[in-house]
């Protein structure tokens, strides 16, 4: 399972590849900065654990969808309590070309889960 | 006015959210899931901009037809309603006319965005600036509608009120006969008679056989 350290760009870009590692979650965890933009809107920023490329992955509480219900946030039982952390569901979105990536895909096909605190109250 | 023209927002600041692992291995139905929850937010612009786009079309045919057709004809002048009356008209129609003004606005910021410019150091990524604009077009696109149907209602209240409020009456003459004591608006003079339009009716008095004619404001 690949899984590139910061800093360490590869010459070749990554194939596409739909892949999850433990380790991507504690990497994001230790390098990835949160930024609040508005209450209920954050940003993790970071690089991906896996092809290294930037991204910023928006964690929201809601999506506009006209004639339906929002699309709410899918969260995991929390065994600290749900009121004060929340599991968030991210995959690499970076922009970067990645051979064989299905199309209308993003990223290079890392996917991990993070804890993400909530708010203080 | 200022919420709809004043700069963009501020960029967002760090904050203290240590994040952490999680222990539960995410799986590929996660993946979907947030391949689904990308896919939406990096077309969640375009369609409130496409939706709001569509509301301000039909909203303003739906006023222009009530403004344009028959809604808002009946009595085409509120000066013959009695003042009262047309003072409340006059009152509906200028609040359906800010409140019409207010909803278009909030429905051009929905379809088109705010003629406003962002501060570089304030522009947010492409996804979270994209995602905060819509959340505002959605609520500029939800406060419009609001407006535009109050406006709506607003209008057909003024002309509801133009059709049914009571006439404007002018002074009454009352005069007294052997046969009677007739109260009502004067139709004609001629011929030595007086023509009454009274609450029962067209009423015609002899002037010859008049006792005592005076003016009233109002008919008792």
């Amino acid at each position: 399972m690949a899984f590139a350290l910061p800093g360490r760009r590869r010459r070749r870009p990554l194939p596409y590849r739909e892949t999850t590692a433990a380790e991507y979650g504690a990497h994001v965890a230790r390098t990835f900065t949160v930024t609040e933009p508005r209450p209920d809107t954050l940003i993790l920023s970071g690089r991906c654990p896996r092809c290294a490329a930037a991204i910023d992955v928006p964690v929201v509480s809601g999506v506009f969808r006209a004639g339906g219900p929002r699309f709410g946030r899918r969260q995991r039982g929390a065994p600290d309590g749900a009121a004060r952390s929340r599991v968030e569901l991210m995959m690499c979105t970076c922009d970067e070309d990645h051979p064989d990536r299905p199309e209308g895909r993003y990223g290079c096909g890392a996917y991990w889960t993070v804890r993400v605190p909530a708010a203080p109250r | 006015m200022r919420r709809l023209l004043d700069r963009a927002r501020t960029g967002g600041t760090p904050v203290s959210r240590p994040l952490s692992p999680d222990p539960t291995p995410a799986t590929h139905a996660d993946l979907r899931l947030a391949q689904e929850r990308d896919r939406l937010l990096r077309t969640e612009l375009p369609r409130v901009r496409a939706a709001a786009a569509a509301w301000r079309n039909g909203l303003g045919g739906l006023l222009a037809a009530l403004v344009g057709f028959s809604l808002v004809r009946g009595r085409s002048d509120i000066g013959q309603l009695a003042e009262r009356w047309a003072v409340a008209v006059g009152f509906l129609l200028l609040a359906a006319l800010v409140v019409g003004t207010s909803g278009a606005l909030m429905l051009l910021r929905a379809a088109h965005g705010r003629p406003a410019v962002t501060a570089a150091e304030d522009l947010l990524p492409s996804p979270v600036g994209d995602h905060l604009e819509a959340l505002d077009c959605a609520k500029a696109l939800r406060s419009g509608i609001a407006l535009t149907l109050a406006c709506a209602l607003l209008l057909l209240s003024a002309v509801a009120t133009t059709w049914y409020g009571p006439e404007r009456t002018g002074p009454m003459t009352q005069v007294t006969t052997p046969s009677g004591t007739f109260c009502g608006s004067t139709v004609r003079v001629g011929h030595g008679t007086l023509v009454l339009r009274t609450a029962a009716g067209e009423v015609t008095v002899d002037l010859a056989r008049v006792s005592t004619l005076s003016a009233a404001t109002a008919c008792p």
